[in-house]
This record gives C-alpha cells, structure tokens and sequence, in this order.
C-alpha cells in the first residue's frame, strides 16, 4: 500500500512547479541556462538561428500569429522592395504586400482596387500586370509534391511543364529585364520541383549567367540552381551566398549545406570579401562548438554585416549554456557530446567551465579590439563585452559597461531589465566569501523578475549566495521557486525562464533522480542539521517588515513545523533521538494529522511490530498511530528498559527495538522517519545514513541482544532468525556486480549460503530451525513463547 | 386442358430463361470476404479466426480509392495498410499449421474502388494512364504487402457506372485487362444487372452482384436500406440471363444514421462505445437517444434521432433464397460476404457466416 501511494507524498509537498514528465531525464531547453534573451536585438531574419539544444523544432512553431506576420514582411521585403523600385518607391509597401502575396482571384486581378495595381493600370504596365497573373497560376505548383501512384518519391507534373515552356518564351521575349528574370526565375523553380535539376542550371546560366546577383531574384535563381548541383564545395559556396542575402531560404540553405566539406575548398570559389564572408557566416552558424573562428574572419572581411553581429550573439548564448549550465545547477550543458545517456562527471564539468571562462576571455579581447564604430550593432556588442567581463569574474568591468549601455536605453527596454540581471549577479558574485548578502541593490531586481516567473536568475542569485556561504538567503530565495501565481505576459525567447532544475553539489541522489525542483527537498539532501537550524532561526528572528523581506521570508514562515521536521529526520540518520525528539516536539501537532502532509498515509503503522516478511503491508498491529515524535519517545522508553540489566523482559524490548529499526528503513513501515521519498528501486542517496538505511545494522545488533539477553531458547532462535533477515539486506545491498551474473533462483541462494546468522541458526537451534525459516506463520508462536 | 404449341414452347422458354434458374445442380460455390478498412495493419485475432472457421477461400482487399484530382487527373486515396503477413512474427512459429497453410494459401484479390466522377469529361490518354497507374500501383503494393501469397489472378474494379461513363470506364476495363494479363471482374449493381441495355455490360471476365445498398437510407425513412429483399426480388425478376459469369455479394455490415435537427449528421458504428444504452427505439428502425453519449466525434444529444439498419440472419437467409429463385451462378461461383470486420461481425456465429455460402450450394 505505502508503495503505491508514494507518488501522493511527491505530489502533496509540491508547491506549484511545473515537474519534468515521470520517466523523462531532463536534457536540453529543459535544463539550459541562459539569461540574454536573443530576442532583445531583433534579428528576426536569423531567428530560427538563436542559440537553442532544440535544434529540430522548427522555429515558426513557436512563434505567435502577429508575430509570425511581422516576420513574414521581413522576409517578403526584398520582393516588395525590388517591386517598388519598378515605380520609383511610390507604391506603398503594404498594396505591394496585399497584390503579391494575399490576391488570389486570377479572374478579378487586373481589376483589383489595391493601389499597386492601379498603378500597373494606369502606367500600362500590362505585362507587369500579365507576370502577377502568371506567377499565381505557378503558385499551387511551386513545391515537391509526393507522386500518388508511388512510381517515383516526387510527381514530375504535366502542368509544370506547360507552364515551364510558357516562362522561358516570356523570359526571351521581353526586353524589361526585370521581368525577364522574374520569368526565368519562375521557369528554373517549376523545373527544380518537377525534378530537372539539368534544366534549372541551364535556365540559370542561360539567363542569370555569371554576372553577380544582385537582387532577391537572383538570389531565389541561385538558390534552385545550388540545390540542382550535386553535393560539393561550389554547391556549398552558393548555398552560403544565397544565406547571406535571402533572408526567407536561410532555414533551407542552412539544412542542405552540408558541413563535411572542408572550408578551404569552398572558400576557393568566393571571389570577393562578402563573398567570403557569406562562407564563414554559414559554417559559423552550423557550427555547434567555438565559432571564434568565423566570427574574427568575418569581422575582417565584412565588419559591417549583420551576419557578424548576429554570430557574436549567438557565441554568447552559447557561452552562458556551456558555463552556467553547469556552475549553477550541475547539469551537462545543454549541447554536449552525446556519452551514452550517463552524466560527466562534476570534476570534468568543472574543469570544462575553466576552460569556457578562457574562450569567454579570448572573446572579450577580441571584442575589445574591434572597432564599433564600423559594427553594425554597437549597443548589442557593449551587451556582450560587460556579460563576458561576468563570465570572467571580472565584475567590475561588467558594471562599468552596464552602467555605461544602461544610460543610453530607457528603463521600459527589455534590454535594460536584461542587463540588470547580469547587474545583480555581478553585485552578488563580487562579495567576499562568507559575507555576501542580498543587496538593496538587487532587491528590486529579484522581484521584478519574480514576477514575471524567472526563476532561473532567482536561482542563479540564490546559487551565487551559497557559494558565497550564505544559505540562509540562498534557502529564501529558493523557496520563491515555483510559487508566483500571476501569469507574466508572454515573451519570446523567455519560454523557459519559468524551468529550473538543479543538482547538489555533492551529489545527492533523495528523490527520484538526482536533480531538485523545490527549496524543501535541496535542503533535505544538501544542508547540514546546523545549517537548516540556521535558516529556521533566521525566520524566527525576523521582525522585518519592508516589502522585500515581506516577499522572502513569506513561504518559509509558513513551512516552519516542516523545517522542524527535517531538522528531527536529519538527526534521526544520526540516530541522535534526543535531538532529533527535540526537533520533532517543536512541530505543530496538527502538522502531523495534516492533509497537506503525507503521515497520516505513510506513518499509518505500528513501527514496533513486523515479522519474518513484513515490509510495507498492512499488519494486524497497524491499529495504532503514531507521529514521528511518539515513535521517538516510545523507542526511547524501550531502549531504557531494554538497557536496564534489572528489567525483566529486556529481550522483549530490545526486539522491539530491533523491529522500530528495521521499520526505519528501506524495508519498513515508518521509513519516513530518515526519508522523504521511497522507490523499490532502492537507489542509494549518499546521504550519510545510506548504509545503515540499506544494510538494517542497528536493528540487527539489537536483535542480537534480544537473542543475548532471552531466556527463551525459542523466543532466543526467533531473534536469530530476525538477524538474519537484517544480514539479508545487507549481503544484498553490498551485493553490486553479482547479483546480475546470476539467474533466477541462484542469487537467493548463494545469498542465504552467506548468510551467518542463518547458519547459526542452523547449528544453535538446530530444532527450530526449519519451522522458523520455512514456516511463514511461525512468527506468533515464536514470540508468544517469551511467555 | 390442351394448349397450343406455340403456347407451350413460349412457356417452355420462358421457363428455361426466367424462371427455373432452381432447376440447375446447386453450385459449389467459393467462400470470399471483402476487407474494405483503409488504416488497419494487419487482421485481428477475431478476423482471422473468421476466416479461419468459414474457410474462407478469397479475400477481396480494397487496395485503394481513385478520385478526380485537379493536378494528376485521378489519383489513389485511403490505400490500405494491410499486410498479409508478416512471417517474422508469431505465423513464424506456426507455418506448418494448416491453418497457416490455409491462410497462405488464400486468394487475395486485389480491389480498387474508383469513383464514377473520374469518367466524367475524361479522354482516352487519360484513361491510358489511369489504367496504367493502378496495374502499377496494385503490382507495387501487392509485392510489398502479400510477398508471402501466391501470385493474384484477378483484379476487380468497383465503380457506379452511369450510362454516361459507361464508355470511359469500359474503355479503361479493357486497357486494365490488356495490361495485367489478369482476370478482371467488377462489382455490379443490381440497375446495371436490370438495364443492360441502357448501362451496358462491362468487357470483363466476371462480375459480382451487389446485393446490398439498394436503395437511398436517407429518402426511405420507413426502409432497412442495405438489404430489402422486395426491392432486391423487384431488380432480379423477369430478367434475362446476364451474359457474364456472375458471383454474388452479400451484407454483413451495419450502421448507424444520425439525426440531429431532423437533419442528417453523420454515420456511426452501432458497436461504439455505450451507444446501446443511450437509446430507446420509438419504431421499427428508429432510436431515440435518452441519454447524451459522445461517440466518436459526435456528441448524440438527448433527442436526437438514429436509424440503425442491420442485417439479421432471416434477411439474409430470404436473400439467399431469392437469388437462387432468380439468378443463376456458375459452379465455381464465389459468394462474397461485406465486409471482414470483427466488431459488425460479432452478431454472427461462425455456423451463421458459413451457412451464408453454404445455403446457396443445397
């Protein structure tokens, strides 16, 4: 029963966090760290380009609907543009937009009220007017479209063909050189999708030949042409060119670029520096690792491109998964080389996140050598230099420059409540060990970002306080994980501000996994009894009453008799009971008969009494309840009269005893008193009591007593048999390589072979034995027999 | 009484041509199914146990629908999924069993239901290439998902024909035929089977009456839509012989019509969910929902109304009876039951099913 209800113990003493799926170890976005929100520098032409582990999940998934429009404007903009430079940039953009891209009745078209086509009409332009037309009847046709009958992958279309020969005879025909690209173009994309790659290269160098594009025209043509060549250096060097300039195929040149082609020989068809440039853009952003490359060649070869900017961004993101993933919460970095399901170790994460810090500071210097009077986003390479200076430790250095960017933007910015973040941490990370404190400083930032659910940078504060050795802020401020009930508005690239998962430095494994999601159950594995003491007084002691401290102390003042209740169960795994019942007599008794709590489920038992089997069912003696305090009073009282040498029954109290121990463990009813959470799974949780927990020692030296002080030989043999139960657990639970050569039976046997108190048994009690060890209801008329 | 000559041999013909169809040695007929679901992998346990107990000889696979397309003319839809079988898994174990042996050895016929819209304003060429595509389509798919079964003979093409399509469609038959080297059979409605003359006869090798979905569910309110043996007997009486090998397919199938706002909402499967007690029957055919149920994704409001036409063993039975009255099969005749599918089947035992052909060979 106590098994099954586990999962209501989880549940109950959650606060409102979201938890990552049953079953589901959490990796990538789930556990990244990133604070500089990318969307802060609005380079939606790259966005699907944003640092992120979700490297499949196509980005416009994930984007809002008038998000998605604006995005679509920018990406349709060239097209727009090129159309109003036909009329001397008269037309307004959105009738350009409206004619192009959302008219869709052919037969009404030329009549349209939209005021480009007015213009078309009014100027004559009737083949302009005939090209629109044409290039909608091409719409439907313009992608791969699955041959039913299954003769071939793609279907290659009839009607394609048609309108194939139609658009080469206008792209011959017409002097408007415009247009006659624009035919073309619409002959070489029809070709690629019925699958002529030979026709799109013919149409290309017949048409476009080797001049240099120079319009979105030229740059869709070369697109279709990359794709129609087949997988080589020149394909890849065109495929980089039209990234560069067509912001609406980056998604696609990116995916068909294909990465194992060494730069060199792709770099050897780039004639100019932009043209270079667009090479080391793209391999930049296929690269997952350290792009310092790309980005110094860049910035020699085009300093001004937007590509460069946006690269240097997207290093940051990058910098901050692969430093503060780790640093804060223990996590691998989000994007990792994949070692076969199991973690680095922390040493080795470590020591990577040094070595991150030295590229963090090779970045920085590279950063301040450039000159940002020729970059193209000056305001997004001071936010990079003051988050490096951080990265670095340098802390000083990033409050100067945040200082000096956060003078130049008002205060409703996103990006000046961005860079307060990296502000805070700075102030905090900068204090002397030992005397870091919540600055007023960053008082206000915490609850400002608070409110809109960022727990990662509350944690991140919270981390930084505990490193400095202040838990007691560190406990506080964790405890806010999780529990602001308003609704931030929604913002992009802040989707997983709310997420935050973490590990224990030293590796403590008390819930299900080996991460933690609440403050309550950190401190359970992470804090010492000294320390959680601290916390508890620290609330008592508050008399504060400002808004701040209202807002930290808020969820713990009320988790007070919890708090009292870790503090006994710490002590209880020290099998200190006169501190642990100390602890307990401090929590307030309705706490123990609480709904919120999981004692009135799990400490539903009489943890005086089990049998040869028992572990967690239902006994006959469950008709009583006791609270963790009561079973330590009562273990007290019988541990006295057990120890008394003038008491008559002290066998009988010493195997009381026994059964509270081995109750108090893995295998027993009340095991709560040294856990919070039980798995058959009997994973070891390093906390300090672990073996005692798993190996039952002290219930069996107080069985042993038991045996030593009845003068029942039968009730005597029933104490042996109940040792031996105890060595049991122990020779499996030291069992760690064996158990899984062996199969079914063999292992219980070789198991009951060692096992010394059995043999014992055997050879002591001879004439009990059998009965005791194969007779499963023996146990009353052993233990009755005392009598 | 003594009558003229004339008078007798006119008799004498009619009786031969008309009537005493009763009077030839019964058939043996062949035992078929037809599988029409598109999105099931492979048979049920149930599904193959039905086979199994009424030795079912063909099975009759709807390979695939052909609509009307814009961009390829007529194109494959809902093809099926079915695999027939898979040796890697549990038949493996059991390949000797007669029963696998009887299940490898099982004709598969494949079938294409094509919509009588795709012979509409269509050229020849066009019907080339149709005819070409489904020989390849069937080949394909009948490599990949029957590689364990003998070889098919025959395809049968399943097609509403009106007088106006007739020419295409027949056009597209004979292609087909000329292309597969195969036997080619269609479906025949009972309209067709009643008016050669108007509908023609389809150059093929066979054909199956289509016993079933007679008349309009919708337009006959007070009628069992998928069998009225009237309506059946009023299409099979006085009718020549029809110049073609005939097989015979019978309903084995139910359904559900749904009335909401005395307007019709949508067809459901009687054996869904808790439909049954939901409803209260106010006539004959007729329900009321008396309670609201979602079935499917419709949600039955209290008051709305069902039809539920079925089949009972008594139709069928008087159906058999009828068509041994009036139609005239070949000795190896296939009496094809619609459709193999465990839940409508369910209300049959497997002595019922079996009795569905064997009736016709007493």
């Amino acid at each position: 029963m106590k098994r099954l209800l586990l999962f209501i113990l989880i549940s109950a003493s959650s606060i409102g966090q979201t938890l990552v799926a049953c079953g589901n170890y959490p990796y990538g976005e789930d556990v990244r760290f990133r604070l500089l929100n990318p969307y802060n520098f609005y380079y939606d032409d790259y966005s699907p380009f944003y640092y992120s582990s979700a490297i499949f999940t196509p980005k416009s998934l994930e984007i809002k609907p008038s998000y998605q429009k604006e995005m679509m404007n920018s990406l349709t903009k060239q097209n727009i543009e090129l159309w109003r430079k036909r009329y001397n940039y008269i037309p307004e953009e959105k009738d350009v937009y409206e004619a192009i891209y959302l008219l869709k009745n052919e037969v009404d078209f030329p009549n349209d009220p939209n005021k480009f086509i007015q213009l078309l009409n009014k100027n004559k332009d009737y083949d302009a007017i005939q090209y629109l037309l044409f290039a909608k009847r091409c719409e439907q046709l313009n992608s791969m479209i699955d041959d039913p009958w299954e003769r071939d992958e793609y279907a290659r279309l009839p009607q394609r063909s048609v309108l194939i020969s139609q658009a080469i005879e206008k792209a011959k025909e017409l002097k408007d050189v415009d247009l006659k690209h624009r035919y073309a173009f619409l002959a070489i994309r029809l070709s690629y999708y019925n699958e002529k790659p030979a026709d799109v290269v013919k149409f290309y160098d017949e048409f476009f030949g080797t001049n240099s594009p120079e319009n979105i025209i030229d740059y869709w043509s070369l697109y279709f042409k990359a794709l129609s060549l087949q997988e080589g250096p020149e394909r890849n060097y065109l495929l980089s060119v039209v990234f560069q300039n067509a912001p609406d195929k980056r998604f696609m040149t990116n995916y068909h670029y294909e990465k194992s082609i060494a730069i060199e020989s792709t770099l050897s068809y780039a004639k100019t520096n932009r043209d270079k440039a667009a090479v080391w853009l793209l391999a930049g952003i296929k690269n997952p690792a350290r792009a310092y490359e790309s980005i110094s060649n860049i910035y020699v070869l085009d300093t001004h491109s937007d590509g460069l900017s946006f690269l240097l961004l997207r290093e940051i993101n990058k910098l901050e998964d692969w430093i503060y993933t780790p640093y804060y919460t223990y996590f691998d970095p989000s994007i990792s080389a994949f070692d076969g399901g199991s973690n680095n170790s922390k040493d080795k994460n470590m020591d990577r996140v040094k070595n991150d810090r030295e590229y963090a500071r090779k970045l920085l210097d590279f950063v301040n050598s450039a000159n940002l009077d020729k970059i193209e986003n000056k305001i997004l390479w001071k936010t990079a230099k003051s988050y490096l200076y951080f990265m670095i430790e340098n802390y000083n250095s990033s409050l100067t420059e945040i200082s000096s960017i956060q003078n130049g933007l008002k205060k409703e910015e996103a990006l000046y409540y961005q860079l307060e973040t990296i502000k805070a941490l700075c102030l905090t990370a900068k204090q002397e060990n030992g005397k870091a404190e919540i600055l007023d400083a960053v008082k206000p930032i915490l609850m400002r970002q608070y409110d809109s659910s960022n727990y990662k940078f509350v944690f991140a504060v919270a981390r930084e306080l505990e490193y400095k050795g202040n838990t007691i802020d560190a406990a506080l401020l964790m405890s806010k994980i999780g529990t602001n009930d308003k609704h931030p508005e929604y913002v992009f690239g802040r989707e997983f501000d709310a997420m935050i998962l973490w590990k224990s430095k030293n590796g403590y494994n008390t819930l299900r996994d080996d991460y933690f999601y609440e403050y309550f159950f950190y401190m359970d594995a992470e804090y010492t009894p000294e320390q959680t003491k601290s916390v508890i007084d620290d609330v008592l002691n508050n008399n504060k009453t400002d808004a701040f401290s209202v807002w930290k102390y808020e969820n713990v003042k009320k988790d007070i008799s919890r708090l009292y209740d870790l503090l006994g169960t710490k002590y209880m795994r020290k099998d200190d009971l006169d501190n642990a019942l100390n602890y307990f007599q401090k929590v307030k008794d309705d706490f123990w008969h609480s709904k919120d709590q999981p004692y009135l489920v799990y400490l539903a038992a009489n943890p005086f009494y089990t049998n040869m089997y028992n572990e967690h069912s239902i006994t006959k003696a469950d008709t009583v309840h006791y609270t963790k305090t009561t079973i330590v009073q009562t273990l007290k009282n019988y541990l006295k009269k057990a120890e008394d040498p003038m008491n008559k029954d002290r066998s009988y109290y010493f195997f009381l005893v026994a059964n509270c121990y081995l109750n108090m463990t893995q295998y027993g009813n009340s095991w709560m008193m040294k856990r919070y959470y039980w798995s058959s799974s009997e994973y070891k949780s390093n906390l300090e009591d672990d073996d005692e927990y798993f190996q039952c020692d002290l219930a069996k030296v107080n069985y042993l007593k038991a045996n030593a002080t009845s003068k029942n030989r039968k009730f005597a043999a029933l104490c042996l048999r109940m040792a031996g139960r105890c060595e049991k657990y122990r020779l499996i639970s030291t069992d760690t390589i064996e158990r899984w050569n062996y199969k079914g039976d063999d292992f219980e046997t070789k198991i009951f072979n060692n096992n010394l108190f059995y043999n014992k048994l055997k050879t002591d009690y001879s004439e009990f034995y059998h009965d005791l060890i194969s007779n499963c209801e023996s146990f009353d008329n052993y233990f009755n027999s005392r009598n | 009484m003594i009558y003229p000559i004339r008078t007798v041999l006119i008799l004498v013909l009619l009786f031969t041509q008309v009537s005493c169809k009763n009077q030839a040695a019964p058939p043996k007929v062949q035992h078929g199914f037809y599988f029409w679901k598109s999105a099931q992998y492979q048979l049920t346990e149930k599904e193959d146990s039905i086979l199994k107990h009424t030795q079912c000889q063909k099975l009759y696979v709807k390979f695939f629908d052909v609509e009307k397309d814009p961009l390829f003319f007529a194109k494959p839809i809902s093809k099926s999924e079915l695999h027939f079988w898979d040796y890697n898994n549990d038949y493996q174990m059991k390949k000797d069993s007669n029963f696998c042996k009887m299940m490898t050895n099982m004709e598969i016929i494949p079938t294409v239901f094509i919509k009588n819209e795709v012979f509409r304003s269509a050229s020849k060429g066009s019907m080339d290439t149709l005819a070409d595509n489904i020989n390849f389509l069937i080949n394909k798919h009948y490599a990949e998902n029957f590689k364990y079964q003998q070889n098919y003979k025959e395809i049968q093409i399943d097609c509403d024909w009106t007088a106006k399509t007739k020419d295409n469609y027949f056009y597209l038959l004979k292609n087909l035929k000329s292309l597969s080297k195969k036997t080619i059979s269609c479906t025949l409605r009972l309209y067709p089977y009643k008016y050669t003359s108007a509908m023609g006869i389809p150059p093929v090798d066979k054909a199956t009456l289509m016993c079933y979905n007679l008349i309009s569910s919708l337009d006959n309110e007070n009628k069992n839509a998928i069998l009225d043996n009237k309506e059946l007997e009023s299409y099979l009486k006085n009718v020549s012989k029809y110049p073609l090998p005939l097989d015979i397919a019978l309903p084995v199938f139910s359904w559900m019509l749904v009335f909401q706002n005395n307007s019709f909402a949508g067809m459901i499967n009687p054996e869904e969910g808790e439909l049954k007690d939901a409803l209260k029957l106010i006539k004959p055919l007729w329900y009321e929902v008396h309670k609201d149920v979602v079935i499917g994704s419709l949600y039955l409001r209290e008051g709305d109304k069902i039809k539920y036409e079925e089949v009972s063993e008594k139709t069928i039975d008087d159906a058999i009876v009828i068509l041994k009255k009036h139609v005239s099969l070949d000795d190896d005749a296939t009496i094809t039951l619609f459709h193999l599918d465990d839940k409508n089947l369910s209300k049959y035992t497997y002595e019922t099913l079996t009795s569905f052909y064997t009736d016709f060979s007493k």
